[in-house]
């Protein structure tokens, strides 16, 4: 029968990616390079399942049209690692860029060498598709494409306080599902709607992840302050901060200045309290931690953030103080209270600082 | 069938997928992030029956695994149209939606006691009883339902009805038509599970547009707007009048029932004519892009209404508008707004005093 279910799942794979790169098109929350580098990954993918379509029309079809099943099959291994090496660009923080699309493209010109000798795979003339000696290279260099692609999506969520959550572990196992399948037996073709519903996933938690980030300094904004605080189990601290005098660095020295010494006050907060939960910016000057920590733990890391605030400042003398206050979530205590004890201990800290100035 | 295992396996991944992010999305309310979970298992629970029932089919010693799928798909997959009106979309006339589809479940229990929808023979195989139409019926008028509810929100929160919703429909249309072409086994929980994140992203986005206290769009996309505004265009500014003492008088309820009645009534004026935005505390914005020409009726309308409104309710407060043209396409939008605010600015001082004394 000509429309059988592959048929139906290679047209809704179609589908999806076209409804993803439209997605992405009109998406203001993206930068037009990422754009590009997504759009490219849904166009790889929609040639990759093209090439496979061919591939499952023709397979053993007879005598005739094994250029064009040698053709499809082609597009299909030329496409399928550029579109780990895209999905790494559009949702992650690549590490050695340029290496992985040297990569590519001599994985591409290595191709078109091999496809003459039949090296990789050749199409028999009763159009049957054999793999050749070197098949296993390719299969080696594509898993090596998807595993680069996960590392640079853990690093950008890394940098932006998304962990390795349940979506991540999701869609790995989306792909595991392709792979296996694909080992197991290559006639159950599976793996690119596999890829397609992964990079609509990738794109649904970047996004997710730029909206709860602050633009200016990348920790969470206010928003998830919010709901964090009020859905928060359990015990736990938190720490306000706040610049001193503030203003003053955005008059004296101009909004730029005053920008990048909001960055390195992040940086240092992240550093000092990250590892034990969440950093948020929820003001103007005003950060806050919500983190889980022992008291010798908090000892440590308010040290380390005071050592790390001290060096900025000698590194650069516009750089002002910061100062914190704390307060520990007890089963009685309400939210708002325990806000307001954080900020009293917060002002008493810093009419204490400028005293000793 | 191997082929069809494969995807309803990838199907219920994605669900949960899915699932996983809208637990974790901080920008939902909770609410609507448990509709949304209990949206996800409906269709997992579907999913898994329908393959389940394939599994089985002619197998004599599951006969009682395989009654229970079938039942329980034909019971719950008229459900899914319905969690996702209730999840995702602006949803109208719920508590009967509801009423209807467990009465449909109860129907398909008492015809599975007079075989109607289907019976499973001794040999384990499944045959279609003479009724079995109206589950597929019921199933197709939920789907209708959920979708009819989705353009509800997105005509609600002035969402542009952009590619990604029609393009979702197509796909709900391929997987559905599977049904019927290819018969079983058929991809229609795979374009489920497809649709049912692509709904997702679309609530999700349209969440992030409007401004939660008046249900107009909010700042960001006024911002975002003004950059693509056509010329012959109006941008049209209002405020409310003394908004402060409003607040303060009778307090921040008050207010906010204010705000909310005047943006109604911006909706019902401008709203087929434009974009309504809720651009600061109390201010508003509308940009005009169709039949600009009757731009003095519709202001003549909207400030009648909000007199009307005053004059019922005395916690009420009047508007001030004041709107420009935008000419040709290279002057600066920002000079437009800014003659508008003048405007503005100038009917403002211009209106009666009205004297509120505190009660």
């Amino acid at each position: 029968m000509f429309f059988d279910l592959y048929t139906t799942v290679f047209l809704i794979t179609i589908l999806i990616l076209v409804i993803t790169a439209v997605d992405i098109w009109n998406n203001r929350l993206m930068s037009k390079k990422t754009a590009g580098w997504a759009v490219l990954a849904c166009v790889m993918i929609a040639l990759s399942t093209s090439g496979e379509f061919i591939d499952a029309l023709l397979n053993g079809s007879g005598i005739g049209w094994t250029f064009v099943h040698l053709g499809g099959r082609f597009v299909e291994f030329c496409c399928a690692p550029v579109i780990c090496i895209a999905l790494a660009f559009a949702y992650g923080s690549p590490i050695h860029g340029g290496v992985a699309v040297k990569s590519v493209i001599a994985h591409i010109l290595f191709e078109i060498v091999c496809v003459f000798f039949g090296l990789i795979f050749y199409v028999d003339e009763i159009n049957l598709f054999h793999r050749g000696p070197l098949y296993l290279m390719y299969l080696a260099y594509f898993m090596s494409t998807v595993v680069y692609a996960f590392i640079t999506v853990i690093r950008k969520g890394k940098a932006y306080q998304t962990d390795v959550d349940a979506v991540l572990y999701l869609i790995l196992s989306i792909l595991s599902v392709g792979v296996i399948i694909q080992f197991v037996d290559s006639r159950i073709r599976v793996f690119y709607l596999c890829m397609a519903v992964i990079n609509m996933l990738l794109c649904i938690r970047n996004d997710k992840t730029m909206l709860q980030v602050d633009a200016v300094t990348g920790l969470l904004n206010r928003k998830c302050y919010d709901v964090d605080l009020s859905e928060h189990k359990g015990d736990f601290i938190l720490y306000l901060f706040d610049v001193d005098l503030f203003k003053q660095v955005n008059d004296t020295y101009g909004h730029a200045t005053g920008d990048l010494c909001l960055q390195t006050v992040a940086a240092i907060i992240l550093d000092a309290f990250g590892s034990y939960g969440q950093c948020y910016r929820i003001g103007g000057d005003e950060f806050a931690a919500v983190v889980e920590m022992d008291l010798q733990q908090q000892i440590q890391a308010e040290s380390r953030f005071r050592q790390l605030v001290k060096d900025a400042r000698n590194h650069d003398e516009r750089m002002p103080d910061v100062s914190f206050g704390y307060s520990r979530h007890r089963d009685d205590h309400h939210i708002q209270s325990m806000i307001d004890d954080a900020d009293e201990n917060l002002y008493r800290n810093k009419m204490a600082g400028r005293k000793n100035v | 069938m191997r082929l069809y295992t494969a995807t309803s396996l990838i199907a219920v991944l994605i669900v949960l997928a899915t699932i996983a992010d809208i637990r974790t999305n901080r920008m939902i309310s909770k609410l609507d992030r448990r509709h949304a979970v209990i949206c996800g298992c409906i269709i997992i629970l579907c999913a898994v029956c329908e393959w389940v029932g394939q599994m089985v089919d002619g197998n004599e010693t599951f006969i009682v695994v395989h009654t229970c799928a079938k039942l329980l798909e034909l019971c719950m997959a008229p459900a899914i149209g319905v969690a996702v009106a209730v999840s995702y979309g602006d949803a109208i006339g719920t508590k009967t939606a509801i009423a209807v589809t467990l009465c449909q479940s109860v129907f398909q229990c008492i015809a599975f006691t007079q075989g109607w929808n289907f019976y499973i023979d001794a040999g384990g195989f499944y045959h279609r009883g003479i009724m079995v139409e109206v589950s597929v019926i019921a199933f197709l008028f939920s789907l209708l339902y959920g979708v009819i509810c989705m353009i509800r929100a997105e005509i609600r929160y002035q969402a542009k009805f952009n590619g990604v919703l029609t393009l979702t429909l197509v796909l709900l249309a391929v997987g559905t038509g599977s049904l019927f072409i290819t018969g079983y086994p058929h991809a229609s929980y795979l374009s489920m599970a497809l649709s049912n994140m692509l709904f997702y992203i679309e609530f999700y986005r349209m969440t992030l547009q409007i401004d939660g206290v008046t249900e107009l769009l909010n700042r960001r996309c006024y911002e975002t707007a003004l950059m693509s505004v056509k010329p012959g265009s109006i941008i049209l500014l209002t405020d409310l009048n003394d908004f402060k003492v409003v607040n303060d008088t009778y307090g921040h309820s008050a207010g906010d029932l204010c705000l909310i009645r005047t943006a109604a009534i911006m909706r019902k004026v401008y709203g087929r004519y434009g974009q309504c935005f809720r651009i600061g505390g109390d201010e508003y914005a509308v940009i005009l892009s169709r039949h600009t020409q009757d731009i003095k009726q519709l202001n003549a309308a909207f400030t009648k209404s909000v007199e009307q409104m005053v004059s019922e309710d005395s916690r009420m407060t009047g508007v001030s508008l004041g709107y420009a043209y935008v000419n040709t396409m290279d002057e600066d939008v920002h000079s437009v707004v800014e003659l508008a605010d003048q405007e503005l600015y100038r009917n403002k001082q211009k209106r009666p005093r009205v004297n509120r004394t505190k009660q």
